[in-house]
């Protein structure tokens, strides 16, 4: 592997320009779109000055697609047609689905995930998150007057892989470009991190909606370090309001509810526990009987869920090898941190009281939009850099359904780990590989994150064959898997991309479909995509030749001058296939020079160092 | 061979300057972090991914004591982890089961308080143990830290298997 192949990161050739960069909080009750806008990260309004947009998506007849406060009423009105918490739908499949308690939708098993069988058809989760983010960019775009660069879009720390590459796909789908998805609880610290400017050990306890996310980081001369993670995907504010419709439902003695009644029940127990956090006691109307809980009773009922907040919290403490002490300060988020009880056990566990100073609906989009405009280059590259820890082990099944890890929990990412196998056959010449990501050592207790087979192993005696399996995670927390056989010489290769999600056809048949696009949008959106991609190459060139055109004989020169004109050329035609042929030429014929200039900066990288190749 | 301590500007030994180690990583990881070519070609974003991931397993291996006396063994021709050689000292041995049904029993109680000094106690010979392998690596015995690096990876485990009934109990 050669090492360290780039240089003058950040830097660029072209004149300062100020992009335009969002940061979006998708959140399971409430989504939030943020920008840096005067240096000063500040919360996106629609055109009634509101900046929660819900998370709620009315699928009516007629193709009638209505996303936000104007949906909401048809949770009541028409329940079966109108998701609510899409987000707990992200990534799961039909089998984890069904175990939701109370859901009013008619669920289709589809293959490897859910379709919600709805007014305008069948819809996956994916499709029904990218309305939202699609309602969310008009807004910024109609806000900020032009053009979006990228957006940073917020996902819980503990989400696994399947629910992070569901929300990359409904990015996608609502043509937006990903920055990066950056974990809610970093996000938040982020915000609270430069606004203080408070360097040491953060705790950032999140209860939102739908999920728990308990992180440990530390702040050290701009640079975020995740230090641990923790949670639970299906813990949240959903769950106090269903203690309240349990109880409910178990005073008033109810057999049966409609799907209308429940969605009603839902808002009233919602309600409910919101007056709580200012009142002794709450009632409301269930199907015509007075129903009346007091704070005390709620109280009782909720220190069950907070304890398990708590564990979690203390896990993810030692994960991080620090102590209670160590934690300089406990940020809370998500609106469910409203709760009294909440702030007061948190605030008792480290023994300190917590900080809840930003609004704990906002922070997280601010923290994005502020990560959001560094990514796209608006400050000086060196002001902040996250470092984002993998939140759940990856591991691959081996013999009596056991799960070997392959790279552990809290592993600063990137990362990239390999893994030797052989076969157990004589003249074996497949292998069959099975990815899956959790803490347990049976492979019934983790999530299965795909399968693949790889075939072509020359056939030798058993144990003599040398598979070596993989596994990458990029910056994003995404997983790709790769296996090779090594002896031999014959190299068998095959990359996957876990089964769950969507595939590439897949993805691009549901871009064509897409209820969001028109075909010509989205054919225009992959012409500029591919356009910017040939900017970005001829500036990346350019760049080059202005440091180290010495490097070169004239002859390559030429030829790299000729490759280069050719791209300029073609790069505002609308003929995408021929920009990518044109952009591979540059690439192919500028290879050698890139070399050239590698093994110059490692050296300086390698501050004098004699550079040779270097091998794991 | 450039090797993971040149990466960092260390030297090749095992009793490093945790503290130069931290500061060089971030220096490194800030130069070649994917986020600081978001907005560059996909070429430059997949080496950058590459660059980190290799920042990153360098980083993780010479901060842990096990990982990187096993590095240096390595490095030297020495594959402490050898599948086909075995080998251990039986009294080591002996004294890993007397500690692993002492474990059992705490779980059979429940002991929590008991948990809590089993803990304590294999840190403390997780301690030792290092502190063993350091000095043998200013007297080159390769062989001696090759068996204390195995010991050391036991009672790693062991420590994991006790936080983890540790988090059941929690």
């Amino acid at each position: 592997m050669a090492l360290l192949q780039i240089s003058e990161p950040g830097q660029s050739s072209a004149p300062h320009q100020h992009k335009l960069a969002i940061g979006i909080d998708l959140g399971t009750t409430n989504s939030l779109v943020a920008s840096v806008m005067s240096g000063q990260s500040k919360v996106l309004t629609d055109e009634n000055n509101e900046a929660i947009l819900p998370s709620v998506v009315h699928c009516g007849k007629d193709n009638k697609l209505t996303v936000g406060c104007e949906a909401c009423p048809y949770a009541k009105t028409d329940p079966t047609n109108t998701i609510v918490s899409v987000k707990r739908f992200m990534g799961l499949s039909y089998k984890e689905v069904k175990e939701f308690k109370n859901c009013p939708y008619q669920l289709v098993e589809n293959l490897n995930n859910v379709l919600f069988h709805t007014a305008m058809g069948d819809l996956s989760a994916v499709e029904i998150s990218s309305t939202i983010l699609k309602s969310l960019k008009q807004r910024a775009e109609s806000s900020l007057g032009g053009e979006l660069t990228g957006a940073v879009i917020t996902v819980p720390a503990y989400f696994n892989d399947a629910q992070r590459q569901a929300t990359k796909d409904a990015a996608t789908l609502a043509g937006l470009n990903t920055l990066r998805l950056l974990n809610e609880p970093t996000a938040a610290a982020v915000a609270y991190g430069l606004e203080s400017g408070e360097e040491g050990v953060h705790a950032i306890y999140d209860l939102g909606g739908g999920t728990f996310d308990i992180s440990i980081l530390s702040f050290s001369k701009g640079v975020f370090k995740v230090l641990a993670t923790g949670g639970d995907s299906s813990l949240g504010g959903d769950d106090f309001d269903q203690l309240i419709i349990d109880d409910c439902i178990e005073q008033l003695g109810i057999s049966e509810l409609t799907p209308a009644q429940m969605q009603k029940i839902k808002q009233f127990a919602r309600t409910a526990k919101e007056q709580l956090t200012k009142q002794e006691f709450a009632e409301f109307d269930c199907i015509e009987m007075p129903y009346k809980i007091t704070k005390e009773k709620f109280n009782t009922l909720s220190s069950a869920l907070i304890k398990r907040t708590l564990l979690l919290t203390k896990r993810a403490v030692r994960d991080a090898e620090v102590s209670m002490d160590d934690v300089k300060d406990i940020i809370m988020v998500g609106g469910s941190t409203r709760m009294p009880l909440v702030r007061k056990m948190v605030g008792e566990l480290f023994n300190k009281p917590v900080l809840c100073s930003i609004d704990p609906d906002e922070v997280v989009a601010k923290g994005a939009a502020i990560q959001a405009n560094v990514l796209v280059g608006n400050k000086a590259s060196d002001d902040m850099l996250l470092l984002d820890v993998l939140p759940l082990s990856l591991g691959l099944e081996t013999m009596g359904g056991l799960v070997e890890k392959v790279i552990h929990r809290n592993t600063t990412i990137p990362i990239t780990r390999a893994q030797e196998f052989t076969t157990f056959k004589d003249g074996q010449t497949a292998m069959s590989i099975h990815v899956l990501q959790g803490e347990r050592e049976l492979v019934d207790d983790c999530r299965s994150l795909g399968r693949f087979e790889l075939r072509g192993i020359p056939p030798m005696v058993a144990g003599n064959a040398r598979i070596r399996v993989e596994f990458q995670v990029d910056a994003d927390g995404l997983l790709s898997v790769s296996a090779t056989e090594q002896t031999s010489g014959v190299k068998a290769d095959v990359t996957i991309k876990p089964s769950y999600g969507l595939s590439d056809a897949e993805m691009e048949k549901m871009l064509k479909d897409s209820i969001v696009f028109a075909q010509e949008d989205i054919l225009a959106r992959q012409l500029h995509e591919m356009q910017l991609e040939a900017d970005r190459t001829i500036e990346a060139i350019d760049s080059a030749l202005a440091k180290d055109m010495q490097m070169l004989s004239t002859d390559m020169l030429e030829d790299i001058n000729q490759a280069r004109e050719e791209l300029v050329l073609v790069s505002r035609d609308n003929d995408e296939k021929n920009i990518k042929n044109k952009i591979d030429n540059l690439e192919s014929v500028s290879a050698k020079f890139v070399e050239m200039r590698m093994n110059s900066t490692i050296a300086q990288a390698m501050q004098g160092h004699n550079v040779k190749e270097f091998e794991e | 061979m450039q090797n993971y301590f040149e990466l960092f500007s260390l030297e090749a030994l095992f009793d490093i300057d945790t503290n130069a180690l931290e500061k060089e990583y971030q220096i490194q990881i800030s130069n070649y972090h994917p986020d600081k070519f978001a907005t560059k070609t996909e070429k430059e974003k997949t080496q950058a991914l590459q660059n980190t991931s290799l920042i990153n397993s360098a980083f993780e291996t010479l901060k842990s004591p096990l990982l990187r006396a096993t590095y240096l063994l390595e490095l030297n021709g020495i594959n402490a982890f050898d599948e086909k050689d075995t080998q251990m000292n039986m009294e080591f041995l002996m004294s890993q089961i007397e500690l692993r049904e002492s474990l059992e029993l705490i779980e059979t109680n429940k002991d929590e308080l008991a948990l809590d000094d089993f803990i304590d106690s294999i840190n403390l010979k997780v301690k030792e143990n290092i502190a063993q392998i350091s000095s043998l690596f200013t007297l080159n015995k390769l062989n001696e830290i090759k068996n204390l690096v195995r010991e050391l990876k036991f009672y790693i485990q062991l420590n994991v298997q006790a936080n983890q009934l540790m988090d059941e109990w929690l």
